[in-house]
């Protein structure tokens, strides 16, 4: 038991010592937790610390928000104030700017190669540029605050000027008006004016501004040109007038704009009643006059060109060339047709006559050189006689010299024809000399058979060829023997008469023989026709066609009388050159 | 067989003559005629074989 109590002991000691340790952790914990409390106190401040910061920063937010504010606004303010000051730099070059432009314009203005004037609403001038000057020969000063209709306006102008300038006035404006000014050497300028409203800055009519253009020169070109057109008309109508061809002119709607004389002559109508017509009516007044046994009754007016001939039976036989051509403007549109007719008739008729004597000179030519031929066959191949052989010599001899006399003949004609006269040598006596000599070679040329002259000495002075009016003569004479009784003489006749205001002596060679008949007369002097057809007659029917030529060139006349039987009077007229006879014949 | 009978008609008595001299030899009875209103009467009188 001590060890117990011992450990009794002890037991308790450890207890106290526990108890003191428990004592002293109870302190220990005790004062730990005062400095827990005291930690926690600590933290409380700190907390109110905490919260009291975040007020204060709260605070200074808002402080700052404001401020921001402030700045944003200011910042507005500044753009305003920017944009204010543009638009202010703006209106100032704008100013400047329209300073310029109206100094500009004044310049431009008073220097523009244009007359500009201005008027108020009075009519007075209140503004007058350089050209207006110029071209007037006013300076401003002598025009400025005048009324320039009542002093610068031809009197015939003045009330359509007003009436533009009043019109301006209430707004109507006028453009490309002519308008006559006087200058101050008072010549007339032509001026093309465009009246123009002239406004104050509300828009107020103040007066009137002219700008013109001086067409003075432009105005004189056009006037002549009118002239021009006008002469040139004048000159084409009296072409067209004068013209022996026919023109109609049909316009582009088919009505007939002209239609000249002489077609008019050719058709035997009246312009009246074509002018202003269809051209339809023309066509169906050609087609009437149609020769209907050559022609068709075709329309003349077509749409295509065409030439053709027309054969017209009236108002009398003719033939027409027609060519139809149409008209066209630059831009290409039809303007209308031409119709050109041109009378042929006597070149269709010569073309006739010459084939006519082409085939009549022929067969003239084959006959006396068929006998040639055929009379010196027959000598080649057969024996004749002596006498017989004469006679067959004798014929053909004849007929060479009728031959030659032939084909002379034909020479002499186409050598007249051709030269016009232009070989002839005119002189100037009486034909006293030639038509003794003509009747002496007549004489002994027919056996002695006479010319009994039956007038006086009378020769007046003429003018002619001696050796065509030697021929004249020589065919003349032998013709009147030829053609009369073998035992008969030949009378020749002088006479005078007045013609066409001119003297003629005329010569009559009269004989009683065959004669012609009204019917042949009327062929005398053609190429080749001969009255007597027997061919007993030496002749090659050409001899008073060169007789008629001669006379032509002469200027003369050459006239037949004439009956079948009752014998012919041919007279030949030549015109005098003076009833006295030349020096050389005195 | 009797001879045949021929009528010359021409203007120009030269041609005739020709013809005439040409036809002599043949054995034919010739007449002639200037022109033809002649030859027509001459025709119904002699009744020519050939003209």
């Amino acid at each position: 038991m001590l060890k117990n109590s011992e450990d009794q002991l002890n037991t308790n000691k450890e207890k106290d010592k526990q108890a003191d340790e428990l004592t002293r952790a109870t302190t220990e914990l005790a004062f730990q937790n005062k400095e827990k409390e005291k930690l926690a106190d600590k933290l409380i401040l700190a907390n109110e610390e905490k919260e009291k910061k975040a007020n204060e920063l709260v605070r200074a937010n808002t402080e700052l928000a404001f401020q921001s504010n402030e700045k944003d606004k200011r910042t507005d303010e500044l753009v305003t104030a920017n944009k204010e000051l543009a638009l202010q730099s703006k209106l100032d070059s704008y100013r400047t700017k329209r300073v310029r432009v109206a100094e500009e314009l004044t310049i431009f203005i008073d220097t523009a190669n244009a007359p500009i004037f201005g008027v108020d609403a009075d009519g007075h001038v209140n503004q007058w540029n350089q050209k207006s000057a110029e071209i007037t020969g006013f300076q401003p000063d002598e025009v400025m605050g005048k009324n320039l209709v009542e002093e610068f306006i031809t009197a015939e102008y003045r009330e359509s000027v007003n009436d533009v300038f009043q019109k301006a006035l209430k707004g109507d404006e006028t453009a490309n008006f002519e308008l006559p000014i006087y200058t101050k050497n008072n010549n007339l300028v032509m001026v093309l004016l465009n009246a123009t409203t002239r406004r104050d800055a509300n828009g107020d009519v103040v007066g009137v501004v002219g700008v013109g253009q001086d067409i003075t020169e432009l105005d004189s070109y056009r006037s002549k040109m009118e002239a021009k057109v006008k002469e040139r008309t004048r000159e084409l109508d009296t072409i067209l007038t004068l013209s022996p061809d026919g023109f109609v002119l049909v316009n582009a709607d088919n009505i007939i704009a002209y239609i000249n004389p002489a077609l008019l002559n050719m058709m035997g109508l009246q312009a009246g009643m074509f002018i202003g017509k269809s051209a339809a009516i023309f066509s169906d007044a050609m087609t009437s006059l149609y020769n209907s046994e050559l022609m068709e009754n075709t329309s003349l007016i077509g749409d295509e060109d065409n030439e053709r001939l027309i054969y017209l039976s009236y108002p009398i036989v003719r033939v027409l060339h027609c060519n139809i051509k149409t008209m066209y403007a630059v831009t290409g549109v039809k303007e209308g047709q031409v119709l050109y007719f041109r009378d042929v008739t006597h070149e269709t008729e010569i073309d006739k006559m010459k084939s006519e004597f082409l085939s009549t000179a022929a067969h003239e030519l084959r006959t006396p050189l068929a006998s040639i031929y055929g009379f010196s066959e027959l000598l080649m191949n057969r024996e004749y006689d002596k006498k017989m052989s004469h006679e067959i010599f004798e014929t053909i001899h004849r007929q060479s010299v009728n031959l030659k006399r032939l084909l002379d003949e034909l020479l002499d004609l186409s050598r007249i024809e051709a030269r016009a006269g232009k070989s002839f040598h005119m002189v100037q006596q009486s034909l006293k000399e030639l038509l003794n000599e003509s009747c002496a070679e007549a004489e002994g040329a027919f056996n002695g058979r006479k010319i009994e002259v039956q007038s006086s000495e009378y020769w007046p002075l003429l003018s002619f060829d001696i050796d065509k009016m030697r021929q004249v003569f020589n065919n003349l004479f032998s013709n009147a023997f030829k053609y009369s009784p073998k035992n008969e003489n030949v009378i020749l006749k002088k006479s005078q008469r007045e013609k066409n205001g001119s003297i003629q002596f005329g010569v009559s060679i009269v004989d009683n023989g065959i004669g012609m008949d009204p019917q042949q007369l009327l062929h005398i002097g053609e190429r080749f026709y001969r009255a007597d057809e027997s061919g007993l007659v030496p002749g090659t029917g050409l001899g008073l066609s060169l007789v008629k030529e001669i006379m032509a060139i002469h200027a003369g006349d050459i006239e037949f009388i004439s009956a079948k039987n009752k014998g012919m009077a041919v007279t030949i007229w030549l015109p005098i050159v003076s009833t006295k006879l030349s020096d050389k014949e005195l | 067989m009797s001879k045949k009978i021929i009528l010359i008609v021409d203007d120009q008595s030269d041609l005739r003559r020709l013809v005439c001299m040409r036809l002599e030899f043949g054995d034919y009875e010739l007449h002639e005629s200037e022109n033809g209103t002649r030859a027509l009467e001459i025709t119904n009188v002699i009744k020519p074989d050939q003209t």
